[in-house]
């Protein structure tokens, strides 16, 4: 074992051959996936992210959501997270083009958040931003027994000088968590960013690489999903 | 092709000179390694105490879950695992080499600028400023300095490495060349790819786990594995068993081990391709490990009783058994059918714990509890403290890992199966993580043992090098001016 030369063109050579492998070629590919125009919509899909819930994705990716937090539904047959209804379909590298950051996780400890806005529409009035405020604030008042932290530092605890906020979350809150009279509870400025992302995060277009194991809602009620799946 | 018993037997020609002058860099890098150790394993006794209390410490936004588990990875990786590595990389060079460390001042400045680096990068993950992508969390401008920092030791590395006297290349020195090379390369890449110039879309997750992948299997591997051949043959004093697979099993992992990384991927939007191409050279990396197999195994075996009883030769011992075991775990873990139901679940983390801890960790304070007593000319303060933290790493270890690979199977079942009976619905998220809670408090009790070793190593560790230090300074009385000040 003394041909140095070996050793050192060698190893240049393993490294540059997994490099092009597995990062070149999938560049050429799922790297210049392209958005896709919906005739019919008159829309291009995915859709970029709104401001507010770009600035929210920054906000997810600083305080560390995705350390119990996937953001990748798995086909229906691998997993069952079509019947957790963690989605209507499975993702797709599509979906994932506008992202600044991918942040599709790899712990579960708490549920898939890739199409959370669509889950929590309409639960809980004013479109689930009221559901997420709560959530955040406390989550043992929406999911007794969770073991997600509270968020509170994403609140402001503050004196009602004139009108109180429109934006005030204490009436959502029981008493214990009531602060004294005279003061309010409004979300800070990263906690509107981020529910604003949350309520975002929703893939509900049917891509044509998505097609042979779409899964409609319906069916996934009906617990017909795999079995969709597989035909 | 020389005896591999001369690995052992031509160092001894000048070890002594040799093992003096890496004491200043040996020592340096070492110290920062235990102090990092200690504060790394501190972050993890608060995320694990997180997971089953989760309102602990929840007011305090910089110890918010998210960001302790992000700068407690980042810590153990590059602030113990790389300063232990890089004190393991000077010692073994320069040994192997028979060279002298020359200007070891320098790197020692580097490793200041490294340690400076990780400093800056933690505080700042946990001030909000981390960028998520796993193995890479520091900030953006932390990089550049490591990269800064390690180019120096990289390059002085080598250079002592073409300074060799022997014209024997040992398979620890293939070990070590490839680790030195293969850093740089996928570690400035991955930062150009995911934090400078993001790549879009899914190419994120897979530049991330290429690039998590040979960090572990070909830096703290390589720097792992050639420890590893070098104290077996050094501390049992025999050749290493069947030497000549060694380079087959070098060479398999040189070709084969980098496609290997996407195989974590599995179910995820990528390209099934290259996720199926990563399981396939898992795979042939189980020949690596029965190579590994074939030479450490009978080597370390056949130790006389009394070399059973070292310390050093207790840490290797546990270091190889965790090796083999974890990587034959990572095959089965990549296998779709073991991935559908305990991808994403704890048994992950007890895999990252028997590769991290249980391979190189343990393998690290062998090679450590056998350097620094050699370029101190020291025997260690308190020798009790050095069977203590064996055992308390052990155990630690052994709890950590037995209860995450429960608490994950629980997990996985709860995730990814329906009960039994018809019409039945998936189990609540919440039921399965409540179900599991003893076993995340065993993990936090198996963090504080673990903490509680490494404590014991820091003091003994700090005491060694005080005394060290306090021999080699000149005394305040014999100092020139000393007298005229007083």
């Amino acid at each position: 074992m003394n041909r140095i030369a070996l050793l050192f063109l060698g190893l240049f050579a393993a490294l540059a051959a997994s490099w092009t492998g597995v990062i070149l070629v999938n560049q050429g590919s799922v790297g210049r996936l392209a958005r896709v125009v919906d005739a019919n919509e008159g829309l291009a899909f995915p859709q970029p992210m709104p401001g507010l819930a770009e600035q929210g994705h920054l906000v997810y990716q600083d305080l560390g959501c995705a350390a119990c937090h996937t953001q990748q539904v798995r086909r229906p047959g691998f997993g069952i997270d079509d019947k957790r209804g963690w989605g209507d379909r499975h993702s797709v590298a599509r979906d994932y083009i506008l992202e600044p950051r991918v942040l599709i996780g790899s712990h579960r400890i708490g549920p898939d958040l890739r199409n959370v806005g669509q889950r929590k529409d309409g639960q809980e009035g004013r479109d689930g931003r009221e559901w997420h405020y709560r959530h955040l604030y406390d989550p043992q008042l929406t999911s007794p027994g969770s073991v997600m932290p509270s968020f509170r530092f994403l609140f402001e605890t503050r004196k009602i000088v004139g009108e109180p906020s429109p934006k005030a979350i204490q009436g959502l809150l029981p008493a214990s968590s009531q602060p004294p009279a005279g003061y309010e509870i409004v979300p800070t400025v990263r906690a509107e960013r981020l529910v604003s992302y949350l309520l975002s995060l929703k893939d509900s277009y049917a891509y044509p690489e998505a097609a042979n194991v779409y899964v409609a809602k319906s069916e996934t009620q009906g617990g017909a999903a795999a079995e969709g799946a597989k035909k | 092709m020389a005896s591999p018993s001369s690995q052992t037997s031509s160092v001894g020609v000048e070890g002594a000179s040799v093992d003096a002058s890496v004491r200043l860099p040996g020592l340096y890098f070492a110290a920062a390694a235990a102090v990092w150790l200690v504060v790394g394993t501190a972050l993890s006794v608060i995320a694990a105490f997180k997971l089953h209390s989760p309102a602990f410490l929840a007011d305090c936004e910089w110890l918010t879950y998210g960001r302790v588990r992000a700068a407690e990875s980042a810590v153990l990786t590059y602030g113990w695992g790389f300063n232990a590595a890089f004190a393991i990389v000077i010692w073994l060079m320069a040994r192997l080499a028979q060279a002298e460390v020359r200007r070891p001042v320098t790197l020692v400045v580097s490793g200041v600028f490294w340690n400076l680096g990780v400093l800056l990068g933690s505080v700042g993950i946990l001030g909000g400023h981390g960028t998520a992508v796993e193995g890479l969390e520091f900030p953006a401008y932390v990089n550049v300095i490591l990269f800064a920092a390690y180019a120096w030791i990289a390059i002085w590395a080598l250079l002592t490495f073409r300074a060799r006297r022997s014209p024997h290349v040992f398979i620890s020195q293939w070990y070590l060349v490839l680790a030195l090379l293969w850093f740089p390369w996928v570690f400035s890449l991955a930062h150009l790819l995911l934090v400078v110039d993001p790549v879009k879309g899914v190419m994120q997750p897979l530049v991330q786990t290429w690039y998590a992948h040979s960090l572990f299997l070909f830096w703290f591997g390589g720097v792992g594995v050639a420890a590893l051949y070098y104290l077996a043959a050094k501390l049992t004093g025999r050749s290493i068993a069947h030497y000549h697979l060694s380079t087959l099993g070098f060479w398999l992992l040189v070709i084969f081990g980098a496609w290997a990384g996407p195989a974590r991927l599995v179910g995820a939007p990528v390209p099934a391709w290259v996720v199926s191409l990563g399981i396939a050279m898992s795979m042939v990396l189980l020949v690596v490990v029965c190579v590994w197999a074939f030479n450490l195994v009978p080597t370390l075996a056949r130790a006389a009783a009394v070399v059973r009883q070292e310390a050093s030769y207790r840490f290797v011992a546990v270091g190889v058994v965790a090796l083999l075991v974890a990587q034959v775990a990572s095959v089965l873990l990549s296998f779709r059918g073991v991935a559908e139901l305990l991808q994403f679940t704890f048994v992950q983390s007890a895999l990252t714990q028997l590769n991290h801890y249980g391979f190189f960790s343990m393998v690290a304070f062998g090679t450590l509890y056998v350097m620094v007593p050699r370029i101190t000319g020291r025997s260690w303060p308190v020798p009790s403290l050095v069977g203590f933290h064996f055992w308390s790493s052990l155990l630690g270890c052994l709890a950590s890992v037995v209860a995450l690979s429960i608490a994950g199977y629980k997990q996985g079942v709860g995730l990814n199966r329906l009960p039994m009976g018809d019409g039945a619905v998936p189990t609540p998220l919440i039921d399965v993580l409540q179900s599991i809670q003893p076993y995340l408090f065993t993990q936090t009790s198996a963090m504080v043992l673990l903490v509680a070793g490494h404590v014991a190593f820091l003091v003994n560790l700090g005491w060694m090098a005080a005394g060290c230090c306090s021999s080699c300074l000149p005394a305040p009385s014999s100092l020139p001016n000393a007298s005229k000040a007083a």
